[in-house]
């Protein structure tokens, strides 16, 4: 009978197979930043390059402790089996921590190889490790009031303060170029004993945490969250009216699409700018300079319109590939028939007697008005702030250094948070699929092979390919619908005609800042914002039948 | 077109290397309840999904109420209530909504048939989806299809994984839309009990493959286990024509036949046996018979 | 009505109904002229197809233990009928012949059964419907 310690890493590797390799090959892109320096002669003392030094190793110790996490799952699998808390907190975690050390010092390694840069190793390695063991006590244990949101930010915070004060940056003024600052490039007791106590610490709280969740404790109260939400359940429930009044079933449809799949942005939008609002009003209170809160609003306002773009793209992807991040979670759950949220529609609504044209349109529909609503807050957000600082007299493109007027700055924002939000939100139907069809990759191989023999800029082609890749889509859709009878000839026309508007409207307003690749990226934009007018049918009418 | 309802022809359908149906043809007339039998993995809701339009024919035909349910999807789905294995309804909606949703998609709703079912399953409109036990979910399930009075009933599974009580719900449902003319109701089950009482026709699929596809009776009539006692002592079974199965020892031996009553007495004549005791099976014991 | 349906023992259903019914009009708790319940109000009880309970009031028709009148009910037939008659004998031969098949593997004789109904017959005194 082979140990239970056998068994748990026979587990593991069979559990995961490729997904063990993910971390590693996460790293890749983060290591074009190192592009320039490989192949170089000349060595180059770390020291010069502290600054992407520190971004490579955080973004390292992220994926690979994400990835690491990840592939161990959650512990709850093993709950019902005979072994004992110690035992298995004990071998995932130092199981865990060894995983993440050796990853992170193969990727340093294969970085010093490729470069003439002589990272370190020793120093970022314990990093990782101390930084695994601290956030388990978090990860493995019931994740149900808000309070982890504070201490996972109070950890972070140390973290990296730690971080930065063994690479010698000073917490005053002066940043990166004072001459203390040097790699961590020895691993002193000092590190070793920080290092020590934390992940001693970590280790027995992690057994804590993992013994309440297994005893069940956590369950029995409620927190926060669960109250808050409790309370509007009830409050619903008592103003809920009789019955709902659906027009047609087009209506039907939208009311579905608004609250299974979109209803939540202008949600997220408004609650940032109105939470905003308020902060900043309680500042302006007790401020002796309120003016200068202004720029401010006009901050907060931009970071509501990108995270909508944010957003829409994130919840595209979880619509799209959500079913397989629950296999991190517990496998064994998932039932061969999981129903997969196709994009985000639900199943059930295939079983009904819609067709592919009515849902696609009501997808439209509803996607539109949800970013034009989140578009609009910002836009209000925008012009209050233009109204306040009007009779105060600051000159807002001053204050915020902007090279453009200010109006062209809340203007631009707004459009490009509209159409990104818009685009991205249909990113998994219209877009992805047709990247299936291997017609299309030839003609894109063709064509930057031709791009390169003209010998133009790597960057300008990249930016030509990405506008003919999605404009040769955007013709193609086009025809197509309009053979399918998806799309009427006056609506096509109509989508076409605003499309270009809006792209000569936007070359029009940046005309002092023209650039191929901008204006590239801006008409590509453009085209995808329009192709889910065409695409969305025939995606939708291709998803229902496998 | 004569008028089956649900008319499949060759149909045949692989999962990559997997062949999950294998050149199955179904003829299934209006009327009726239909049984479609087969064990876990049979590709029981494989063959429901091609009838419901979510899988293309990979080789053969498709067709119900005439048309091809991939090209026509709402032709098809309007005339069909469909209840899943998996009673996929969405979770986040409340009774009352679920059932103003779906209303409007269906011309021939009945709301006051809605209203009595509501009050038959004892279901709170009020309550969310997600909030319900198991059971009562698959209620509303089989409220949202049955409130539309469709032509065509397809329930997959209906009764797996539920008590006893939801069950009666189910099969009642089943009883009062055969009773009412010209609606179809169209089941798999491994429950076959549950089969033998309900199902006009049955077929039993195993894997992938249509073994019989016929009216219950015919098909009931046309089995039995007998015991025949032979003049010498065997060591093992003789052989019988027509025998599915047998056990036994010495000069007494039982066999399960299928086939005509006189090719059974015949053979035992021919095989100098008397034949003791015989008796007819039910749908349970043809199953394992056929599918052994 | 006092119908009970069983899948397990072999027996077809429209079978079990025929005999429970041709039991319950034998034994007395269906009179001439009860109603039976419709074929659809049954098959909704029994939880079976209403084509079943259908075949066994058709059969049951056939026999004479039932019959079918223009007010669209099915009711119980004139038990007097010879054919009717005929029926009741023929469940009673049934449970005759259990008895008789029990007596003999128990190793009992054909007189043991006929003095142990005998005696059983002076104890109870059964009321007596028509011939």
């Amino acid at each position: 009978m082979q140990s239970i310690n056998a068994s748990l890493t026979w587990e593991y590797f069979s559990r995961n197979r490729w997904l063990l390799l993910t971390p590693l090959l996460g790293n890749i892109p983060a290591s074009f930043i190192l592009l320039p320096f490989m192949g170089l002669d000349t060595a180059i003392a770390a020291k010069e390059l502290v600054a992407i030094q520190l971004i490579l190793l955080l973004c390292l110790v992220l994926l690979i402790g994400v990835g690491v996490q990840a592939t161990q799952g959650s512990l709850r699998r093993f709950y019902l089996k005979p072994i004992s808390t110690l035992h298995l907190v004990s071998f995932y975690y130092w199981t865990g921590a060894f995983m993440v050390g050796v990853q992170v010092a193969a990727m340093l390694g294969l970085w010093r190889f490729l470069t003439p840069i002589d990272l370190p190793i020793a120093g970022p390695v314990l990093f990782s490790i101390v930084c695994w063991g601290t956030f388990q006590p978090i990860l493995r244990g019931v994740l149900k009031s808000l309070g982890w949101i504070p201490i996972s930010m109070a950890l972070l915070s140390i973290l990296d303060f730690w971080l930065l004060y063994r690479y010698g940056i000073p917490l005053k003024r002066g940043g990166m170029m004072t001459p203390e600052i040097h790699p961590w490039n020895h691993v002193s007791i000092a590190d070793l004993l920080i290092a020590a106590f934390a992940l001693a610490i970590s280790f027995i709280l992690t057994l804590w945490r993992v013994a309440q969740d297994r005893a069940g404790r956590e369950h029995g109260k409620l927190s926060l969250v669960e109250r808050v939400d409790q309370a509007i359940e009830k409050l619903q429930f008592k103003l809920f009216r009789k019955t709902q009044w659906f027009a047609s079933s087009a209506h039907s449809l939208r009311w579905f699409d608004f609250n299974h799949r979109c209803g939540s942005i202008p949600a997220v939008v408004a609650s940032i700018i109105i939470m905003g609002w308020m902060i900043l009003g309680a500042i302006a209170i007790f401020s002796k300079d309120p003016a200068s809160c202004l720029p401010v609003a006009v901050g907060f306002t931009y970071l509501a319109a990108m995270l909508q773009i944010f957003y829409s793209i994130i919840a595209a992807i979880i619509g799209r590939f959500g079913h397989s991040i629950n296999q991190f979670e517990v496998p064994e759950r998932i039932s061969k028939d999981q129903k997969v949220t196709l994009f985000g529609v639900s199943p059930y609504l295939l079983t009904l007697p819609v067709s592919s044209k009515s849902l696609a349109s009501a997808m439209l529909r509803t996607s539109f008005m949800t970013c034009a609503c989140g578009t609009a807050i910002v836009l209000s957000s925008f012009t209050i702030v233009a109204m306040l600082s009007a009779p105060i007299g600051i000159n807002l493109s001053e204050a915020l250094t902007l090279k453009i007027p200010y109006w062209k700055f809340s203007l631009l924002t707004a459009t490009i948070s509209l159409i990104v939000s818009f685009a991205s939100s249909f990113v998994a139907i219209s877009f992805l699929p047709l990247l299936n069809r291997f017609d299309l990759w030839i003609v894109l191989v063709l064509v930057f092979a031709v791009l390169l023999a003209l010998k133009l800029p790597l960057s300008i082609s990249l930016w030509v390919m990405v506008f003919m890749i999605v404009l040769g889509l955007l013709v193609y859709t086009t025809i197509q619908s309009l053979l399918n009878n998806d799309m009427s000839s006056a609506k096509a026309a109509i989508v076409w005609g605003i499309g270009l508007g809006i792209t000569t409207f936007t070359l029009f307003a940046i005309r002092d800042q023209w650039d191929t690749s901008r204006v590239l990226f801006a008409c590509s934009l453009i085209a995808l914002a329009m192709l889910p007018y065409f695409s969305t049918a025939e995606g939708l009418r291709r998803a229902r039948t496998s | 077109m004569s008028n089956f309802v649900i008319d499949i022809k060759n149909l045949c359908r692989s999962f990559g290397e997997k062949e999950v149906l294998h050149d199955v043809s179904l003829a299934i007339p209006e009327g009726g309840v239909f049984g479609l039998i087969g064990s876990n993995g049979a590709g029981k809701t494989t063959l429901i999904k091609h009838i419901l339009g979510s899988h293309y024919a990979q080789s053969g035909s498709v067709s119900v109420f005439g048309f091809d349910p991939v090209r026509e999807p709402v032709q098809v789905l309007s005339k069909i209530g469909y209840m899943s294995e998996d009673r996929d309804v969405p979770s986040w909606m409340r009774v009352q909504e679920i059932i103003d949703f779906t209303k409007s998609f269906y011309a021939k709703w009945d709301s006051s048939y809605a209203e009595d079912l509501i009050h038959l399953f004892e279901l709170n409109p009020k309550q969310r989806i997600r909030t319900m036990s198991r059971g009562q979910a698959a209620r509303v399930c089989l409220l949202v299809a049955l409130a539309h009075r469709p032509q065509l009933l397809i329930l997959d599974e209906p009764s797996s994984g539920l008590d006893p009580i939801i069950r009666r719900d189910i099969l009642s449902a089943i009883v009062r839309t055969t009773a009412e003319d010209g609606r179809t109701v169209f089941f798999s089950s491994h429950l076959l009990d549950e089969v033998e009482r309900l199902a006009d026709r049955v077929a039993i699929l195993h894997q992938g493959r249509i073994l019989f596809h016929d009216t219950l009776d015919s098909l009931l009539a046309s089995f039995r286990r007998v015991t025949l006692r032979f003049t010498e002592s065997h060591a093992s079974a003789p052989d019988l024509a027509g025998s599915l199965m047998c056990r036994g020892q010495d000069r007494e031996w039982t066999y399960v036949h299928r086939g005509d009553r006189e090719q059974l007495v015949q053979a035992a004549e021919n095989a100098n046996a008397q034949i003791v005791v015989e008796h007819s099976l039910n749908l349970d014991d043809v199953f394992v018979s056929c599918v052994h | 009505m006092q119908i009970q349906i069983q899948t397990q023992g072999g027996v077809p259903i429209y079978l079990q109904v025929m005999q429970q019914i041709k039991y319950l009009v034998a034994s007395g708790r269906l009179q001439t002229g009860d109603e039976l319940p419709s074929i659809r109000a049954l098959a909704e009880e029994l939880i079976v197809n209403p084509n079943t309970i259908a075949r066994a009031y058709r059969e049951l028709e056939l026999e004479g233990v039932v019959e079918k009148r223009r007010t669209s009910g099915t009711f119980v037939a004139d038990s007097g009928s010879p054919l009717a008659r005929k029926e009741r004998l023929k469940v009673l031969k049934q449970r005759v012949d259990h008895l008789l098949i029990e007596t003999y593997q128990m190793g009992f004789e054909l007189d043991d059964v006929v003095k142990l109904l005998q005696q059983s017959a002076i104890g109870s005194k059964p009321t007596k419907k028509g011939s």
